[in-house]
């Protein structure tokens, strides 16, 4: 190995957590990957604690330094300090790389072996998969690298993925430039359910600039921006197990709804609204349902029994072809987002599952005819997923279609993207369903630890590693990667540069 | 009163302050001079071009019993220029060798007899001639009371002589005129055989004209009221105006021994420097020095004195200790090495008979748990 | 101020209907409607879109309607239009520019492409001052490209009374029938004209939006399929709008137009026999109200025995003939048996049972793989596959149905088939 570019030395440790003295002068970051090059290919190594080391007793170093402070012995210092005084890093083997492919290591690299930092060309064996998705470049600390990571879509978002994240660490960006780069790609379509309104770009660069937007972007908003279409749901298309695990009702009051959509098909929600008696339901419950469709939906009877809408979302004359509209367009690789972001909750976690049990439903009856295979994957964005997928809420009210999705979804082709910054508040059956999370930087201990629990490869070693992420850095643990591959995602705003192109104004007569 | 206490009274009333008195060496080969406050020279650090040389060595015991010893000893030495690294140009940095000692009957003595088996066939040249290292169990010079001296005394002898080989090789190879070497310890000769190597090594300095100096950590030097001698400087020094100056004091003997060709000064080489080091320099040289050469020459040991974890102790003997040490978890690995290659070769069963005969302590160590 | 008014129709399609009688009463229904244009004294009336039903209609409805149209130029009212998706041809000369060569009306749809963006020019109506503009409907809902690359800027800060014209469906206002590939969303038409005069959608519609005040459909004056016919039979009115206006809308009313009267009634013949599904047709046949009426009878369900064909329709259908039912016809496509397995279809109409068929068929597409080319490969992909493969089998299921006209000759008619094909695979000009 090259003695210019070596950093440190191997110098004890044991199998997952080995002991590396830095060279003097060399800045060996948290996250690092380094390098050792061995006869029968080289070893990757992650960085995942940092130490001092000295010759000198700690005791002994808490007096210099007194000296020091103090003002005492001020011309004295430490002669070859850099021998002396050194920093240790602590690293575990991610990978043992044989040309280009790669394995879990099971051995120790060599004793006092030298190590380097990694360059492009020793992530050779990273190939595009198929159907690629792209997630950001390698990071190695805090540099980045000029080398792209691609995970096989189909894969992972059949399989869930978990971003887990607390608020400032970059989650929107990464998940734009994902959606960026599959925007194009007709393998799957996505539904994205947008409760802070970031993705579209109504203010400023977003998807709509994408070369594609107008063939393969929709996007659903309640407030109008020039090739937005006006979120509407007639509420024809509001079934009664659409609410099932979203909204609070009672046994009686479900099974109202029940009798109410046996007796009036799609105008059950209309009837609820004006009251109209039903046969063995009692009338204090369907004053109960027909006050919370109101406060719910905003649906209300005028005097003359017509239907009336306090909220322009839910409608009774527009709106019919949006779930048809939207399952056609997931179907045809579209990717959808809807801005919920002047919804409640209820409303953004209603409006998802109307849809989504339609999807299920197709996809359910695809599995049976054998026509499933032929199919895009289709995948659902939700961000703040404990609202549907914790603990609590799965105990109050029992399992909702995300969760349904999240169980079984994986059978039927169809995957979620679940965003959170409480891991903790998912139930482990869950996690363990959620093959691919994007970990991003997180503060609380109790939430990393619940990451790493639940994580696809070993990351007990990374604890530290996590809680210094800093914005846009992450760690892809999947069970499609032979490790946890540490990644930068770029800043969108830069990452879309590459795609602008120069427009070419000449006149043309249209009749 | 409890009983530690008592003992803790029983000093006071012992060790009460006892005035300075003078120099006592107990060999009229030993002149002492009274002790003067006008002795002391205060020191400045000096960046020198001179080259400053630091010699030690370390050694542990493998495999001990009465009649055989087997020790791992490492010597090192280390260079520097001005506070800058110098690395050796012809001379090995460090050298290893294991030490073989073992009882012969010869009539009706018994005789400690030595061999090297260097962990580099090349590096036996370094080592001393094991002719040398030949001691009757009662020489006196390696005797401890009137007991048989133990075995240990003549391996222990082997690394000093060791250093002295070493040191006379630097000073031909590696070292230029008015360059600097300091050994660990003082230049007086203690076990029969060492004077020769000693004198060796001054020869090889006074040819090459470096200058030979030992630097002891300890001290078992008296005054005549029984206080121990660098106490006694360091006091008469803190009585001047000296407390927070770094100094040097000269003269306090005249040596005259045949086994000590040392002049003798004690030095405190760092104002902030809770220690007064016994200093010597090869008599031949100090005697024909100037006042300005010995402070440069001590200048120059003083400003490699500037570590902060030891103000006042010339940093390369940190060094060269650290580096010469071995560690107990290489003692241990050595251990376990040598009783897997005795067994290997079937001897360990008879070793092991031997072993035992000095090893109960170990025992009860580890029942301690120690 | 002044008031004005204008009327505004759609969907003519005339000549649509194969049957004489239907064909008969839709142009009636339409000579109707521009009788009460003239009587209500409109200033000017609206086409959006699919006046005739075909790019070169049959002449005979032509001269019919032209007669009414020249009625309304010669009493002052002027006619403004668009194409719909039926009566324009990319690559020939449509009648509609026939005619407006002939001064009988004008198309608005007019503008330049500046680069990527269109920008559309204003016809200005003399009578009246108000600025009228539009879009042309395109077939599988190629007209949202252009509303995709209009330059809205420049219509919204024109000044005046301003109308737009448009045939396609509005996404916020569709059907659950039209597929996700078709459709506008409301976003992208300009904001703050005073009337968005649409066509496409075959029912009446009015609604508002919070930049667009009135956005209206008028529906067809009659009905183009039976289903357009079942939903009159169900309550569906057919008219057209008269709108009032000075500065801004003051009235726009829903002028019915009825061509006549349907009856609609379902016979469900499952777990019936053929037999006892012929007795309750028969008698249905004989006590349904037929008389001067447009008669759809639909049997639907699974016999337990017996087939569809053992079923005598033409004797139902001739009871309500001669009970004095202006039109008969009996949907039995949803009909089906135990006794043999026929194709699973959900739709009613011939229209969704090709469609339907045709998405099934179509959904499990794939490139032969012994085509090795790429270029081939991805051609065949981008242009088969799944609903577009769809789209284009239904295009051109259409496109061959067209028949012969009266004097046309057969290498005319085989030449005008075969442009029509190109226009619907656009393989003409293709690599």
């Amino acid at each position: 190995m090259n003695r210019v570019e070596v950093v440190g030395s191997i110098i004890s440790g044991k199998h997952g957590s080995i002991l590396i003295r830095q060279k003097s002068g060399a800045q060996i970051e948290l996250g690092d990957l380094l390098l050792v090059e061995e006869k029968d290919g080289s070893l990757l190594l992650q960085v995942n604690d940092i130490a001092y080391g000295s010759q000198i007793s700690g005791k002994h170093l808490e007096m210099i330094s007194g000296m020091k402070l103090e003002g005492y012995a001020a011309e004295l210092d430490f002669m070859d300090p850099t021998l002396r005084n050194y920093v240790l890093v602590q690293v575990k083997a991610v990978a043992k790389i044989r040309g280009n492919s790669i394995k879990i290591p099971k051995t120790l690299p060599s004793f006092m072996g030298g190590v380097r930092n990694v360059i492009d060309k020793d992530f050779a064996f990273l190939t595009k998969p198929a159907n690629p998705i792209f997630f950001g470049n390698i990071r190695s600390g805090s540099k980045v690298l000029n080398v792209p990571v691609h995970l096989n879509g189909l894969d992972v978002f059949t399989h869930h993925v978990l971003i887990p994240a607390t608020t400032g660490r970059g989650k929107s960006n990464l998940v734009k430039v994902m959606l960026w780069d599959a925007l194009d790609k007709d393998f799957y379509g996505m539904l994205v359910l947008d409760p802070h309104d970031e993705y579209y770009g109504r203010h400023g660069k977003g998807l709509k600039d994408h070369g594609a937007s107008s063939k393969k972007l929709l996007y659903y908003s309640p407030r109008a921006i020039r090739g937005s279409i006006t979120l509407v749901l007639n509420i024809q298309l509001i079934k009664p197990w659409h609410f099932r695990g979203i909204v609070e009702f009672t046994e009686a009051q479900h099974e109202a709804m029940m009798v109410a959509y046996n007796t009036h098909e799609e105008e059950w929600l209309s009837e609820i609204a004006r009251g109209t008696k039903l046969t063995n339901v009692d009338p204090r419950t369907l004053s109960v349902l027909q006050r919370k469709m109101d406060a719910l939906l905003g649906i209300y009877a005028e005097d003359d029994g017509t239907i009336q809408s306090r909220t322009s979302v839910f409608s009774t004359s527009m709106g019919l072809s949006t779930v048809k509209d939207v399952i056609q367009g997931l179907e045809n690789g579209k990717k959808i987002i809807f801005d919920t972001s002047l919804f409640t909750d209820e409303v953004e976690l209603l409006i998802g599952s109307t849809i989504l049990h339609e999807v299920l439903s197709r996809y359910k009856n695809y599995k049976q005819e054998g026509t499933l295979d032929g199919r895009p994957a289709i995948s659902i964005v939700v961000e703040e997923a404990p609202r549907v997928l914790s603990t609590e809420v799965l105990t109050a009210m029992g399992d909702n279609i995300y969760s349904d999705i999240a169980r079984e979804g994986r059978k039927f082709k169809i995957g979620l993207i679940a965003i959170t910054q409480l891991v903790s508040l998912i139930p482990k059956t869950v996690l363990a369903n959620m093959n691919t999370k994007v970990i991003l930087g997180n503060e609380l201990a109790s939430e990393r630890g619940a990451i790493i629990d639940s994580a696809s490869q070993d990351l007990s070693a990374d604890d530290r590693n996590i809680a210094s992420l800093d914005k846009g850095e992450a760690i892809i643990s999947s069970n499609f990667t032979k490790f946890a591959i540490p990644i930068q995602a770029p800043l969108f705003e830069d990452f879309i540069k590459q795609f602008e192109k120069e427009e070419v104004k000449t006149k043309k007569r249209f009749v | 009163m409890l009983p530690i206490h008592k003992v803790v009274d029983n000093l006071r009333k012992r060790l009460a302050h006892i005035p300075f008195g003078n120099p006592t060496f107990g060999d009229e080969r030993y002149e002492s001079i009274e002790l003067d406050g006008k002795n002391f020279h205060l020191i400045k650090r000096i960046d020198s071009e001179r080259k400053i040389c630091f010699v030690d060595g370390g050694n542990v015991q493998i495999a001990n019993a009465p009649n055989f010893i087997v020790e791992l000893t490492r010597l090192y030495f280390c260079m520097s220029r001005a506070a800058k690294k110098v690395m050796p140009r012809f001379l090995p940095q460090r050298i290893e060798f294991y030490t073989v000692c073992c009882a012969h009957p010869e009539g009706d003595r018994i005789q400690y007899r030595t061999e090297f088996i260097p962990v580099r066939d090349e590096w036996l040249s370094f080592l001393p001639d094991v002719t040398d290292l030949k001691f009757d169990s009662f020489d006196d010079t390696i005797m401890l009371g009137r007991q048989r001296a133990s075995i240990d005394r003549v391996s222990d002898s082997a690394r000093v002589f060791a250093e002295w080989k070493l040191a006379s090789f630097v000073l031909s190879e590696e070292l230029e005129e008015n360059d600097i070497l300091v050994r660990d310890g003082t230049l007086q000769t203690f076990v029969t055989n060492e004077v020769k190597y000693a004198n060796k090594t001054y020869e090889a300095a006074l040819k090459n004209h470096v200058i030979f100096a030992g630097l002891s950590k300890t001290s078992s030097l008296f005054t005549t009221t029984g206080y121990p001698l660098l106490a006694s400087i360091k006091e008469l020094a803190e009585s001047t105006h000296l407390k927070d100056k770094a100094w040097y004091y000269h003269p306090i003997v005249r040596i005259t021994h045949p086994d000590h060709r040392a002049e003798m000064y004690a030095a405190k080489l760092h104002p902030a420097s809770e220690y007064v080091f016994r200093l010597e320099i090869l008599r031949e040289q100090a005697q024909k020095m100037s006042s300005e050469e010995t402070e440069s020459i001590l200048g120059t040991i003083a400003n490699n004195s500037l570590d902060i974890t030891f103000p006042g102790y010339p940093y390369g003997l940190i060094e060269a200790d650290s580096l010469a040490r071995i560690e107990m978890r290489e003692r241990d690995s050595q251990e376990m090495q040598f009783m897997s290659a005795s067994a290997s070769a079937g001897l360990w069963a008879t070793l092991s008979k031997c072993i035992k005969c000095a090893d109960a302590h170990t025992v009860l160590d580890k029942l301690r748990g120690e | 101020m002044k008031m004005y008014k204008f009327a505004h129709l759609s969907d003519c399609h005339i000549g649509v209907w194969r049957d004489e009688k239907l064909r008969e009463l839709n142009l009636q229904a339409f000579e109707k409607a521009i009788d009460t244009c003239i009587k209500e004294k409109v200033d000017f009336i609206l086409i959006c879109g699919d006046l005739f039903d075909a790019n070169i209609p049959d002449l005979y409805q032509v001269k019919r309607a032209v007669e009414k149209l020249r009625l309304a130029k010669q009493n002052g009212i002027n006619i403004y239009l668009i194409y719909g998706s039926h009566d324009y041809s990319p690559n020939t000369i449509s009648m509609i520019d026939v005619l407006e060569s002939a001064g009988l009306f004008k198309k608005v749809s007019q503008g330049e492409f500046v680069g990527d963006e269109l920008q559309l020019e204003f016809t200005e109506d003399q009578k009246t001052w108000a600025k009228i503009t539009g879009l042309p409907g395109r077939k599988i809902g190629l007209e949202r490209e252009y509303f995709q690359a209009l330059d809205l800027e420049s219509l919204e800060q024109a000044k005046g009374f301003k109308i737009f014209l448009f045939h396609s469906p509005i996404t916020e206002l569709k059907t659950r029938f039209v597929p996700e590939t078709q459709g506008v969303p409301i976003s992208l038409f300009p904001r703050r004209f005073n009337y968005y005069a649409g066509g496409n959608i075959h029912k009446m519609v009015r609604e508002e939006f919070a930049d667009h005040a009135v956005v209206a459909y008028s529906g067809p004056l009659f009905g183009t399929d039976f289903r357009d016919l079942e939903d009159m039979a169900k309550g569906e009115k057919r008219g057209f709008f008269i709108v009032e206006f000075d500065k801004a809308i003051k009235n726009a009313r829903f002028v019915e137009i009825k061509a006549c009267d349907v009856v609609y009634q379902e016979l469900d013949g499952t777990k019936k026999t053929a037999k006892q599904v012929e007795d309750e047709l028969l008698k249905l046949a004989n006590s349904v109200d037929a008389e001067e009426k447009i008669v759809l009878l639909r049997v639907f369900g699974t016999l337990s025995s017996g087939r569809p064909v053992d079923i005598d329709f033409g004797k139902a259908r001739l009871i309500l003939t001669e009970r004095g039912a202006a039109y008969a016809n009996i949907n039995r496509y949803a009909l089906s048996t135990e006794e043999k397995i026929e194709l699973k279809v959900k739709g009613e109409s011939k229209r969704e049972i090709e469609e339907r068929i045709l998405v099934e068929k179509m959904s499990g597409f794939k490139v032969d793989p012994s085509i090795k080319d790429e270029k081939v490969r991805r051609f065949l992909e981008e242009r088969l596959s799944s609903e577009k493969g769809t789209e284009l089998a239904k295009n051109l299921l259409n496109a061959l149905k067209t028949e012969q006209k009266e004097g046309e000759t057969k290498t005319d008619f085989h030449s005008r088939v075969l442009r029509s094909i190109l226009e619907v695979t656009r393989l003409e000009g293709s690599e």
